[in-house]
């Protein structure tokens, strides 16, 4: 599954690229003449293998290079593909357990989305050999330490993927505890991970697997078959990834019966706030600052620039006009109009100038 | 003295209709946008960082007959070809679109004195802003040259075309001071201790390319130091002049207008774009020339799209100047001997007072 990106500290290899005291742009075009995967800002690394997971689902065995470091299951990685000249970066969790890097590898699990263009390319376009850039893991969404005597994992669609990752993890290192694992998917053939999960379950007694199947059996989360399918839910500290629907009514549940504090969840695609209040007359999107979680009000066709000004905030700027460059910031996600062309992007992290971007619906700057 | 301005004056219709056909020309191009582009690019840093790596490598061996000057002439290029081709449109944000970190406008550093942030103010926001107002556009003579009669005139001028020989051969030092205004703190107009913090992040980029040209790379060529010294220098040498006698050649030449601010207060899109086109002079010559200058050659295109990579210009070059026939407005351009010997006689001419006195605006 993707996920969205957060802002992780700086690798050693970004400070020795940066450090004024040696030109790291000369020495990071040499490595990466000699080996892709030497580059000191994104190693390209080789694909070792693809798996068929489902019709729409793939998984890609990856050697990171130096500089990957370790991960924490749950945790994304940046993959980034080259389209017409252009980078685009999506994120995705890694499924396979740390213990898998003792071979040097790691695996991302990639769902098809009917438009996605980093997903789409990766499944029609990349074969055994090729390379892809990546960026070292990051990511919050990890177990809590100590792990909990009793777990539940709720997975819906790709969201089994940092989920896998834990689960594998856990009974590779001798987890004692009782794990539940609840995998909503659509149909017996998308069930994501089956024959793996299947023999874990087979293998691993203190691991149950439901799987609750939405065409076959019309099974949807509700309170009702929660509580048919885990009686004992509000026992167990829940972790739960899956598509921003189907976490929006599993977080509200939770939240409802004040069970905040025993759930750790994570998104893919634009976090949401829980009860989206309607939003006042003439706020046409809100403007989320990344750095500081502070929310903005925009008004249809308002520069973001004017809008983070009229809020307070002290964005740079120069020309105003668009052709200065000094307003650039990241958008994290979430679409704007170029005033100047009129073209709409919904691309996630990428550069956008504040002064001729609007905000079209809720967008995050990475500010 | 002064002759009119060829160009018309448009009426707010005539400026309207006039940024509307250059954004759309702009437009057919940002589409087309793509892996060409990137493919272009990467092969220019590639030839830059070899064409480095050649030079230096070959310094290294000492004052060998026809090596070392090619070794220095490989070594002036890719610094030429880094710092006109690559940083300054890079810098610009033209290869943003790619994603690229390695050439991003934001955190790109270019090989040269000056701080990459000090250039991004006073070049990519204060002279493509401003283009040619004066009192407003740092770059109109450079605070030190007059080139116009606009400019009042003072006995130091005098001395103008003498001492824009040593500025030619330090042109990258002047890039690294222009936004300091020096001046302001030689009469005691700004503090001191503002000069000091201004000039820390200086200070740090100059000791570094002093530190790489004159001390790290001498230093390893042990007994051949004196030759990569050398060699260093003249590189970086034949790049200041290589850049000033481009830059110059950018705003200067005869025909260019010159504005004042009155004109420019509340100005529309099509001005912008009207003032651009006549406040910018192209040079003409082979697609070397343009790729050495950076594309600064099609100083009019950059100047209308500073953000479209600059490789497209000489694509775009005939129908700007359609454009600018259909609107009535004057398209400088000329061979390079042509408008740098324009700007060497404006040095001479403007050396001296305005013969009617009293400086009228352009």
């Amino acid at each position: 599954m993707t996920a969205i990106s957060t802002a992780a500290q700086t690798a050693w290899t970004e400070k020795l690229y940066r450090s004024g005291w040696l030109d790291g742009p000369a020495l990071n075009f040499f490595l990466e003449e000699l080996n892709p995967a030497w580059s000191l800002l994104q190693p390209a690394v080789k694909v070792r293998q693809i798996i068929e997971e489902t019709h729409d689902t793939r998984s890609f065995v990856l050697k990171p290079g130096w500089g990957f470091g370790q991960f924490q299951p749950g945790q994304h990685v940046g993959v980034s593909v080259e389209i017409n000249g252009r980078q685009h970066e999506r994120r995705y969790s890694i499924s396979s357990s740390p213990g898998a890097r003792a071979r040097g590898l790691i695996t991302i699990t990639v769902k098809r989305e009917p438009n996605g263009k980093v997903s789409n390319h990766l499944h029609d376009n990349i074969k055994v050999g090729d390379r892809i850039r990546l960026t070292r893991p990051q990511g919050e969404f990890v177990l809590p330490q100590p792990i909990p005597e009793k777990l539940l994992l709720i997975a819906a669609g790709s969201g089994i993927t940092p989920l896998m990752s834990q689960l594998r993890s856990l009974l590779a290192n001798g987890y004692a505890g009782d794990i539940v694992l609840l995998n909503y998917v659509r149909s017996q053939d998308d069930r994501i991970f089956g024959d793996a999960l299947d023999e874990l379950s087979a293998q691993y007694p203190q691991l149950r697997v439901d799987w609750c199947l939405e065409r076959e059996n019309q099974e949807r989360f509700s309170a009702e078959q929660l509580q048919q399918r885990v009686p004992d839910y509000a026992q167990r500290f829940a972790m739960l990834c899956g598509p921003a629907g189907f976490m929006q009514a599993v977080r509200q549940h939770w939240h409802a019966h004040n069970l905040d504090a025993q759930l750790r969840f994570e998104y893919f695609g634009s976090p949401q706030p829980l009860q989206t209040p309607d939003k006042a007359a003439g706020v046409a999107a809100h403007i989320v600052l990344n750095r500081s979680g502070r929310s903005i009000d925009a008004s249809a066709g308002q520069a973001a620039l004017l809008a983070l000004e009229a809020a307070g905030e002290k964005p740079a700027y120069g020309c105003r006009m668009g052709i200065c460059q000094s307003c650039r910031c990241r958008k994290i996600s979430g679409p704007v109009r170029n005033l100047l062309t009129g073209a709409v992007s919904h691309e996630p992290n990428e550069e956008i100038q504040l002064c001729i971007s609007a905000a079209e619906d809720d967008v995050v700057l990475d500010y | 003295m002064r002759k009119s301005h060829p160009s018309r004056a448009l009426t707010p219709q005539e400026q309207d209709a006039l940024a509307a056909e250059l954004d759309a020309l702009r437009d057919s191009v940002l589409a087309d946008i793509g892996e060409r582009d990137a493919r272009y690019i990467r092969r220019i840093v590639r030839i830059s960082r070899y064409s480095a790596l050649f030079g230096r490598t070959a310094l290294m061996f000492g004052f060998v007959p026809l090596l070392w000057p090619l070794a220095v002439l490989a070594l002036g290029v890719s610094k030429i070809l880094e710092n006109m081709e690559i940083g300054h449109n890079v810098m610009h944000g033209q290869y943003d679109w790619m994603n690229d970190p390695r050439l991003n406008s934001q955190n790109y550093e270019w090989d040269n004195v000056g701080t990459s942030d000090n250039w991004r103010k006073t070049h990519n926001f204060k002279h493509h802003t401003y283009t040619n107002i004066l009192g407003l556009d740092d770059d109109l003579g450079y605070d030190i040259t007059r080139i116009t009669e606009a400019q009042r005139w003072n006995p130091g001028y005098l001395l103008q075309p003498a001492y824009n020989v040593v500025f030619a051969l330090l042109f990258q030092w002047g890039v690294a001071l222009q936004d300091m205004k020096l001046g302001r703190y030689v009469l005691g107009r700004r503090p001191v201790s503002e000069m000091i913090a201004k000039f820390r992040p200086i200070m740090r980029k100059t000791g570094f390319q002093l530190f790489k040209d004159y001390v790290f790379f001498p230093l390893i060529a042990g007994p051949n130091l004196l030759a990569v010294l050398l060699g260093n220098l003249i590189a970086n040498g034949l790049r200041n002049i290589w850049t000033y006698s481009i830059i110059h050649c950018g705003h200067f030449p005869a025909g260019v207008r010159v504005y004042s601010r009155a004109e420019c207060k509340n100005e529309s899109r099509g001005h912008w774009y009207a003032r651009q086109m006549n406040g910018s002079a192209n040079i003409e010559g082979s697609r070397l020339l343009y790729i050495m200058s950076g594309h600064l050659s099609h100083q009019i295109e950059h100047h209308l799209f500073p953000d479209i990579p600059a490789h497209r210009y000489p694509e775009m070059a005939p129908k700007v100047r359609a454009i600018c026939e259909k609107y009535g407005q004057h398209y400088v351009s000329g061979s390079f001997a042509r408008q740098f010997g324009s700007v060497i006689g404006k040095f001479f001419v403007y050396a001296l007072p305005n013969l009617q006195g009293r400086a009228k605006t352009a």
